[in-house]
C-alpha cells in the first residue's frame, strides 16, 4: 500500500499578518506545517506501526519555503517526498488536479489532507482532489480504522458525528482530535536529512492552469467603538449588561 | 608475635584476600572506565585537586552540611578508622617481629602516644558504630530507608540488601575493632600489669584478670581483628561501604573549569549534535553515562539525604534522587564481571534506574547535588535520561510538545508573537531598544516571563523605573531576544536548546562585545529571572559567548551602595524564597537579603524561612515543570513552600524569579483572603522609591 500525506507550510497561527499592496506581506512570519495536515501524517505513520506494510510519501505543491514543513514530515516518518515547486498562487481546484495527478502517477491508494488548511480556509482541498481522482472521500475524521482495505471512520457533522464505512482508494481529511502529532526525535530528523526530496515543477503535471487568479487582497478592520461607562460598579454593570444585550445583542 | 604456622597461613590468607580484592577492585575500575569522557575537565590542577580532596577528607565538612548529631558520631568512626589504618600495620608488624625488637619503640613517647590513640580511637568507633547501627536496626530512622511506595527500587534493594550491607559493615566494625581491643587487653593481662596509656584495655585486662595463659586472648584478638580485614577486602568493592576510597576520588574528580575554579551547579554538560551519524542522544543504558556517573554509585553511601532534600519526595512523589544512584550500584553489582569487560552492556535505565513519572518530577533544583556529602551528581543523570527520552525515543509527557512548539515557532514557550515582545511596557515606560540607545552600557535582558507573563511584566516594568532612576544608560534587545533555551535544555531537548541559544549567542557577541569579542571588555547584562540568568552565564559560554552576567537585585545591591536608590524600609514582617537558579545554582544569597533587609538593619521584621540559602526548597517551576502538569503525588511543591513561608508570620513573601513569584501564587494556599502576597525583589524596590520620593515631595 502507499500513503500520500498532502500538506502545506502556513504562517504560525501566533504570526500576525499584515498586508503590503495588495497582497499579504509574509517578511518575518514564522512558517509551520500546517497544523491539519499534521495530523493526516501522524495517522499515517500510525498505519503503519499499528502493522500495515506501508510506504508513505508527502506531496506538497507550493513556494520552495515549503521544504521545511516538508523536511519536518519526514523527521515525522514519511519516507520521502515530492515538491512541486511553485510561486504562482493557485486556485483550490486548480491544486487539486495537478496533486490528483501527482497521486495516480505515484499509484497511492490513499491520501490524507487537512480538513482546512490555514493559507485559505477554504476546507475543500480534500473534496476537491477525492473529485478529481474519482474516489470516496471522507472529511473531517476524528477517528480512523483501516483493516484490509476497508476503513470504518467517525466524522463530525453539525449536530454530532457519524460513522461511516468506505473502501480503498479514499481521500480522508483530517482535524484535531483524530490523533495527538508527536515530536520528531533528533535521529529522525537528522535521518530525515538524507532522505529523498524529489522536485518536481507544475509543467511534469496535466491541467495546471489557474482557474481563477487574485486580483487584491484586504485585511478587514474593525474599528472599536472605545465607549468607557462611568460611574459606579453596579451602576456600570448594569449599563454594560444592557449595552452588551441590546445594542450588541451578544447576550 | 604470632607462632610459625600461624605466620604462615596468615601469610597465605593475605595473599589470597589481596587476590581477590585486586579482582573486585579492578571490576569497579573497569566499570568506571566504561563510563565517557565530560565536557569540564576533570583531572586537570591535580595538586589543587588533591589538596581540596584531602581537606574535604579530613574536614568532613560536606557530611557535616546536615544531620549534625549522625555526623558527629560518623567522624568518630572516620577518624578512628583513619587511625587503625595504621594500627592495622603496627598489629601486623607485631605478629611477624619478635617482642622484644619492637619493646624499645613500645617504651618510647611515641610508643605510647600510639597506644593511647589505638585505645581511645578505637573506643570512639565502637561508640560510633553502636549508634549508628542501633539507629538503623532499633530506632528505624524513617529518613534512611523509608522512600515514597511509588519509589522504583531495584530488586536488590527491595529484597532487603541495604540493610544487610550495613549489618555486615557494622558487624565487621563492631567485631574488628572489639577484637583489636581484647587483643590489647589479653596483652597486658598476659603481662601482668595495666598501661596508662591504655585506658580501656586496662580495664578490659582488669575484668578477664592478669594471668601468663590470657595471652591466648591477643591471640584471639590479633586473628579476629586482622582476620576479619582478610574477609572484609574481597567484600569492599560489593558493599557501600567502598565510599571511604570512592568518595575522596569524586571530591578529586570533581567539574571545574580550564582554570581550575569549580564549575557551578547551574551548568549542564553539552552534547555533540553535529555529527548526524549519531543515533543515541543522551543517556538509554549505564555504558553511557559519563566516567563520573559511573563512579557516583560507588562513592554514594546510600544516606538518602539527597531524597529528604528533593521536593518531589517531599510532596509524596515517585522521584527519590538516592535510589538513582542505589539503583545504578545493584545493577552493576549484579552484572559487574561482564560488563567490566565490555562483554554487555546493561539494560535500559529506565527499566531499574527510576520510573518514568519520577523522570519528569524533576525540577532541577539541585537540592540532591547540593546535599550530597560524597560529591554525587544525581541532576545530570536526569538531564541525560530526559535527553534520550526526548530527542532519541520522542518519549515525554504531552504538554511539553506544546512548549517546545512553542519554542520553536515563537521563541517563547507561552506561543505569543515575537512581535508583542515589547508589550510588557506601559505608555510611561522608558525602556529603549539597543538600536534606539547604542551607547548603552548595561542591557537589560527582559525574558520571556518579563516580556509576556502579566506578574513577571510588572517586575520588568518595576526594574526599568528603577534603572531609570538611578540614571542606568540601558538598553533592551527587544524584537531581537529569544527564549534562552533553558525550559528546552533542563526538559532533555538539547536540540531545541542549542538552536535558540546559537541565535541569542550570535545576537549576544554583536551586541555585548567589541569585534574581538574580548570578554574583559564585554557590557554587562542584567536579568530579572534567574533561568535567563544562568543560562547567559553557565550555558552560553559552551557556544562562544563570555559575558558579564548580574541578577536585578545584585546590580539593585549596587545600585543601593552607590547611593543612586534609597534603602529599602519595609514597615511589615517578610521573607525571603531563594531561587534555585540564583542561589544553589549560582550562590547569590546575600544580594537581595542586603536589598531587601537595608543591609541587615531590618532586624526582626525579616523572617528567614526554616529552609534558606543553598538548603532553600524549590517552588517546583524549573526543570520545564512549569509547562507541565506536576507528576502525582500528595502535594503541590510550590503548596508546601507557600505553608513554610507563612509560617514565618511574613505578610510579604519576595521573590527574585519570575517562576518562582508565579508558582507561590497559584498555590492553594495562596488564595485565601490576607494570605502573605508574593513580590519580586523589583517591585518591592519601586514601591519603597515611590513612598521615598513623596515623602521628599518630590514628583512621580
Amino acid at each position: 500500500m502507499k500513503i500520500c500525506t498532502v500538506l502545506k507550510q502556513v504562517p504560525d497561527a501566533e504570526a500576525s499578518i499584515r498586508t503590503s499592496g495588495s497582497g499579504v506581506d509574509l517578511a518575518g512570519v514564522t512558517f509551520v506545517m500546517d497544523g491539519m495536515d499534521e495530523y493526516g501524517v501522524e495517522e499515517a505513520i500510525r498505519l503503519r506501526e499499528a502493522g500495515h506494510t506501508a510506504e508513505i510519501f508527502t506531496l506538497a505543491l507550493g513556494p520552495r519555503r515549503f521544504e521545511e514543513a516538508i523536511r519536518t514530515s519526514l523527521a515525522i516518518g514519511c519516507d520521502r517526498a515530492i515538491h512541486i515547486e511553485t510561486d504562482e498562487a493557485l486556485d483550490v481546484i486548480t491544486q487539486a488536479r495537478v496533486l490528483a495527478d501527482a497521486v495516480k502517477k505515484e499509484g497511492a491508494d490513499l491520501v490524507f489532507v487537512g480538513g482546512k488548511e490555514a493559507d485559505w480556509d477554504s476546507s475543500a482541498l480534500g473534496p476537491a482532489l477525492a473529485e478529481a481522482l474519482g474516489w470516496t472521500h471522507l472529511d473531517w475524521t476524528t477517528k480512523f480504522v483501516l483493516t484490509g482495505t476497508t476503513i470504518e471512520a467517525t466524522h463530525d457533522t453539525d449536530a454530532g458525528n457519524e460513522t461511516v464505512k468506505l473502501s480503498l482508494p479514499a481521500v480522508i481529511t483530517t482535524q484535531q482530535g483524530l490523533n495527538e502529532p508527536r515530536y520528531p526525535t533528533l535521529p529522525n530528523i537528522m535521518k530525515a536529512k538524507r532522505k529523498e526530496l524529489r522536485k518536481a515543477t507544475l509543467a511534469d503535471y496535466a491541467a495546471h492552469a489557474p482557474l481563477t487568479k487574485i486580483a487584491s487582497e484586504a485585511i478587514q478592520v474593525k474599528a472599536r467603538l472605545n465607549k468607557i461607562l462611568s460611574g459606579e460598579g453596579p451602576e456600570t454593570a448594569k449599563q454594560l449588561i444592557t449595552l452588551l444585550r441590546d445594542e450588541a445583542k451578544v447576550i | 608475635m604470632l607462632t610459625l604456622p600461624e605466620q604462615f597461613l596468615f601469610a597465605v590468607l593475605l595473599i589470597a584476600s589481596l587476590y581477590y580484592a585486586y579482582l573486585g577492585f579492578s571490576e569497579v575500575i573497569g566499570v568506571i572506565n566504561r563510563g565517557a569522557t565530560t565536557y569540564y575537565p576533570r583531572t586537570n590542577h591535580p595538586v589543587a585537586r588533591l589538596r581540596d580532596a584531602i581537606v574535604r577528607t579530613i574536614t568532613q565538612v560536606t557530611v557535616f552540611r546536615d544531620r549534625p548529631v549522625v555526623s558527629f558520631f560518623h567522624s568518630f568512626v572516620f577518624y578512628g578508622f583513619i587511625f587503625y589504618g595504621l594500627v592495622n600495620i603496627v598489629d601486623f608488624i607485631e605478629g611477624y617481629v619478635p617482642a622484644e625488637v619492637l619493646a624499645p619503640i613500645h617504651a618510647s613517647i611515641f610508643g605510647g602516644l600510639f597506644r593511647l590513640g589505638a585505645d581511645v580511637f578505637g573506643s570512639l568507633v565502637l561508640i560510633g558504630v553502636a549508634y549508628l547501627l542501633s539507629r538503623r536496626f532499633a530506632a528505624e530512622d524513617p529518613k534512611l530507608e523509608k522512600f515514597n511506595p511509588t519509589v522504583l527500587l531495584h530488586p536488590g534493594v527491595t529484597a532487603g540488601g541495604i540493610r544487610r550491607d550495613s549489618l555486615i559493615v557494622g558487624c565487621f566494625i563492631l567485631l574488628h575493632v572489639g577484637c583489636r581491643m581484647l587483643a590489647a587487653g589479653s596483652l597486658l593481662a598476659a603481662e601482668g600489669h595495666n598501661d596508662p596509656w591504655q585506658p580501656v584495655a586496662s580495664l578490659i585486662a582488669n575484668v578477664i584478670g592478669h594471668a601468663p595463659n590470657r595471652i591466648i586472648g591477643w591471640h584471639i584478638g590479633w586473628w579476629g581483628a586482622l582476620g576479619l580485614v582478610l574477609a572484609f577486602l574481597p567484600y569492599f568493592p560489593r558493599s557501600k561501604h567502598i565510599h571511604l576510597f570512592a568518595a575522596p576520588a569524586r571530591f578529586a574528580l570533581e567539574r571545574r573549569h580550564v582554570d581550575g575554579s569549580p564549575v557551578p551547579l547551574g551548568a549542564l554538560e553539552p552534547l555533540d549534535l553535529e555529527d548526524d551519524t549519531v543515533e543515541q542522544f543522551g543517556v538509554e543504558r549505564l555504558e553511557q553515562l559519563r566516567f563520573t556517573q559511573l563512579l557516583d554509585p560507588y562513592a554514594c553511601i546510600q544516606c538518602n539525604r539527597c531524597t529528604n532534600a528533593c521536593p518531589a519526595h517531599a510532596t509524596g512523589k515517585a522521584l527519590a534522587p538516592s535510589a538513582i544512584e542505589i539503583n545504578k550500584r545493584y545493577e552493576l553489582n549484579a552484572i559487574r564481571t561482564e560488563f567490566a569487560e565490555k562483554k554487555i552492556g546493561s539494560r535500559p535505565v529506565m527499566e531499574f534506574v527510576m520510573s518514568e513519572s519520577a523522570l519528569w518530577a524533576c525540577t532541577a533544583c539541585g537540592a540532591c547535588v547540593e546535599v550530597c556529602p560524597v560529591g554525587c551528581e544525581q541532576l545530570t543523570d536526569i538531564i541525560d535520561y530526559r535527553r534520550d527520552a526526548v530527542m532519541t525515543k520522542g518519549e515525554f509527557p504531552q504538554q511539553l510538545n506544546n512548549a517546545f512548539r512553542n519554542l520553536e515557532r515563537t521563541s517563547n514557550p507561552w506561543g505569543i508573537a515575537q512581535a508583542k515582545r515589547e508589550e510588557w511596557k506601559n505608555a510611561d515606560t522608558v525602556a529603549p531598544t539597543v538600536a534606539e540607545n547604542p551607547d548603552f552600557e548595561v542591557l537589560y535582558w527582559v525574558g520571556c516571563a518579563g516580556s509576556y507573563d502579566p506578574s513577571a511584566q510588572k517586575t520588568a516594568r518595576a526594574f526599568a523605573e528603577i534603572l531609570n532612576h538611578a540614571k542606568v544608560n540601558f538598553a533592551i534587545l527587544g524584537k531581537s531576544e529569544g527564549c534562552t533555551g533553558d525550559p528546552a535544555r533542563r526538559a532533555g531537548n538539547e536540540y531545541l536548546y542549542h538552536s535558540l541559544a546559537t541565535g541569542n549567542v550570535e545576537t549576544l557577541n554583536a551586541t555585548l562585545l567589541d569585534e574581538k569579542l574580548d570578554p574583559n571588555k564585554a557590557k554587562r547584562v542584567v536579568a530579572t529571572c534567574p533561568h535567563c540568568f544562568n543560562a547567559l552565564k553557565n550555558d552560553y559560554p559552551q557556544l562562544g559567548g563570555n559575558y558579564k552576567v548580574v541578577h536585578h537585585t545584585q546590580l539593585i545591591e549596587e545600585l543601593i551602595a552607590a547611593g543612586e536608590l534609597p534603602e529599602m524600609i519595609l514597615d511589615e514582617k517578610f521573607t525571603y524564597h531563594d531561587p534555585c537558579y540564583l542561589g544553589r545554582h549560582n550562590g547569590v544569597y546575600e544580594a537581595p537579603r542586603s536589598v531587601l533587609t537595608g543591609g541587615g538593619k531590618a532586624g526582626a521584621t525579616f523572617a528567614e524561612m526554616p529552609r534558606n540559602k543553598n538548603n532553600s526548597f524549590c517552588c517546583g517551576a524549573g526543570g520545564a515543570q512549569f509547562w507541565k502538569e506536576e507528576e502525582p503525588g500528595t502535594m503541590k511543591v510550590a503548596e508546601n513552600r507557600y505553608r513554610e513561608a507563612e509560617a514565618t508570620g511574613a505578610k510579604t513573601i519576595a521573590a527574585g524569579c519570575p517562576f518562582c513569584k508565579s508558582m507561590l501564587a497559584s498555590s492553594e494556599s495562596a488564595g485565601r483572603e490576607g494570605a502573605p502576597v508574593i513580590m519580586d525583589i523589583a517591585e518591592l524596590v519601586a514601591e519603597n522609591l515611590r513612598k521615598t520620593k513623596a515623602k521628599l515631595g518630590l514628583a512621580g
